[in-house]
């Protein structure tokens, strides 16, 4: 079955991925999500009924380790790589809501949309 | 048993349907993906490496031990363990979940069904339900925001990204908070015994979301629902649940539409509100995660580790009830202490009257436990002696009121009881003939209570029977002196 791209369903997708777009993007990037999906939709011509579903791209199970505990990064290299951070934390636009507690499964909160540029 | 709370549906046409959803994080020594140590407390950032803060390139490994512990999680509730699972990444953006995904599992979780039997005091008694559980599932917890003061700006701590997460999941079973209250304390009791995870509510090693609808009572239709977040403590679960199922009942009564909700409970003004926040950020777009390899869990290897399983909480407490006689308020305090049950096993293996060592277990070790913020194995006796010390006090060496001197005395060293009671003079006097004495002595000395006795008037017995234990500087059996005054008495 088709996907019918539309504005609002990139713009949904970016406000999900947290991306500000402009007009001018909104054009573009729909064009691409068109293009993708009918790339990709050239698979449906295949005929899967006796095709198990592949859950992994590899033939293997179970790879795991044992729970052993090996040394982390000391916290000057933690936060090497942050856009910003005070020596201690990572620093992030102020987060309204939920907060610390929200924990998985918590609805995005920030206290404007789009605020990624600001980091 | 868990003091009963008032159900605020009672006495309206109303019934409410509430469902939980459980995050118990798992004690292993590492994270769920990497190497990283699962503590907490430790020094912001510390614990942490390029997997768990989801450097490119970096790639996840499953910790064998988180999934043996889902799985017998599973098993202790008798849920179906699948034989084939898999991971798969839910898709959000917040600044605690560093990848922009966290590793869960959608369709194909570890445990299927199973139930958890709980049983709690109300006004009709002690109540025994089963609540059954849709799934449990293993997942990685986020990182902890902090809200800087005075600065438009929040910090981000990843220690506890990674740490493994178990989501157990109930059908929507419960009808009452104490009821809802009650699945809780039995499901971190179940963690206790099998000792994979701590439970603790303050570090936040046990939370709670809870989902809450509300019907005409008698209807088996499910209803428009809200979500409370992030409950901490089982009080909060229980005040939280008493509020927004009063709320609804309000909006129903008044023949309105719940509309269905994310709410945060404030404990402070012990009322709901609104989490601020789209419909749109509920879409995960769920996938198999490809950096991880399903698994499969072996015939042998469920059996193995079914038959590990301790004995668990429900069957303890029959056992405790059944084969030892234990008073049915005994034996819920002996379980829903692991260490305080040990304990007392162990001083049975030295006395086994087992309801003379549940008193003292369950009063005296637990006050000095209790009070010292220890455990019961911390006190400074063992269970031996302190079997010996009850032994003393049935076979009437000690009184009751003196073994606690006695006990007191035994703490902190190894001395046997026999060498205490003697030392502290404390001997109980039961022989016949020394308090028979001491009887017929406080007699003559008190002509009007005496009276007052051959008149009927019990209380003054009473006074008699202390009378000779204070002569007697508490020493004497007090069930001998009381069954000689009445003899001497002729009562």
């Amino acid at each position: 079955m088709a996907i019918e791209v539309t504005d609002d369903l990139v713009c949904h997708i970016a406000r999900l991925s947290r991306i500000a777009i402009s007009q001018d993007d909104l054009k573009e990037l729909v064009s691409h999500f068109e293009r993708i999906l009918a790339f990709v939709g050239e698979l449906q011509s295949l005929d899967t009924r006796d095709v198990e579903p592949s859950m992994f791209s590899v033939e293997s199970t179970n790879v795991d380790r044992e729970d052993i505990v090996c040394a982390s990064l000391g916290r000057t290299e933690s936060l090497a790589n942050a856009p910003e951070s005070n020596g201690t934390f990572f620093v992030v636009p102020r987060i309204v809501g939920g907060g610390s507690e929200a924990g998985p499964g918590a609805p995005v909160q920030m206290e404007e949309d789009g605020a990624e540029g600001a980091a | 048993m868990t003091k009963s709370k008032s159900d605020p549906t009672d006495g309206t046409p109303f019934e409410a349907v509430i469902g939980l959803e459980a995050h118990v994080q798992l004690k292993t020594r590492s994270k769920m993906f990497c190497g990283c140590e699962n503590r907490f407390g430790a020094e912001p950032n510390t614990l942490v490496c390029p997997v768990c803060l989801g450097h490119p390139g970096s790639l996840p490994v499953v910790n064998r031990q988180a999934m043996e512990w889902a799985a017998r999680v599973g098993l202790a509730c008798g849920c179906e363990i699948a034989r084939f699972t898999k991971f798969d990444r839910k898709n959000y953006y917040y600044p605690d979940l560093p990848k922009g995904y966290q590793i869960s599992q959608y369709d194909l979780p570890i445990c299927n069904g199973g139930e958890v039997e709980v049983h709690f005091a109300n006004d009709s008694g002690v109540v025994r339900r089963k609540i059954g559980l849709v799934r449990i599932h293993l997942e990685e917890d986020a990182g902890k925001n902090i809200h800087a003061e005075a600065r438009p700006e929040s910090w981000v701590d990843l220690n506890r990204a990674g740490v493994p997460l178990l989501e157990i999941v109930s059908k929507p079973d419960m009808h009452t908070p104490e009821e809802a209250g009650a699945y809780l304390r039995m499901l971190r009791l179940i963690m206790l015994y099998l000792g994979v995870s701590d439970c603790n509510m303050e570090e936040g090693t046990l939370r709670c979301d809870v989902n809450i609808s509300v019907r005409p009572r008698g209807s088996t239709h499910l209803e428009t629902r809200t979500e409370i977040k992030n409950l901490n403590s089982f009080t909060h679960v229980e005040n939280a649940l008493q509020h927004e199922i009063t709320r609804q009942m309000k909006i129903k009564a008044r023949g309105e539409k719940i509309v269905q909700q994310t709410l945060l409970f404030d404990p402070e003004k012990g009322e709901t509100r609104v989490m601020r926040g789209k419909e749109e950020a509920h879409d995960y777009r769920y996938f198999p995660e490809p950096d991880l390899a399903p698994w499969i869990f072996s015939e042998e290897w469920i059996e193995s580790l079914r038959k590990s399983l301790p004995e668990m909480p429900a069957v303890r407490l029959q056992r405790f009830q059944g084969a030892l006689g234990l008073s049915p308020y005994h034996a819920d305090v002996l379980v829903r202490d692991v260490v305080m049950a040990e304990f007392f096993e162990e001083a049975l293996e030295t006395y086994d009257k087992a309801q003379s060592v549940a008193n003292w277990v369950t009063n005296v070790v637990r006050e000095e436990s209790n009070a010292r913020g220890i455990s019961a194995k911390e006190i400074g006796i063992s269970p031996a002696r302190l079997a010996g010390l009850v032994r003393a006090i049935d076979e009437g060496k000690v009184s009751n009121q003196k073994a606690r001197d006695v006990f007191k005395a035994m703490l902190g060293n190894t001395r046997a009881v026999a060498e205490v009671i003697g030392e502290l003079g404390l001997e109980q006097i039961s022989d016949d003939s020394f308090i028979r004495n001491a009887v017929k002595e406080v007699i003559g000395k008190h002509p009007g209570p005496v009276e007052d006795v051959k008149k009927g008037k019990e209380n003054s017995i009473n006074f008699l029977v202390g009378q000779v234990m204070r002569q007697s500087k508490g020493k004497a059996n007090p069930g001998i002196v009381l069954k000689l005054v009445k003899e001497e008495l002729g009562v």
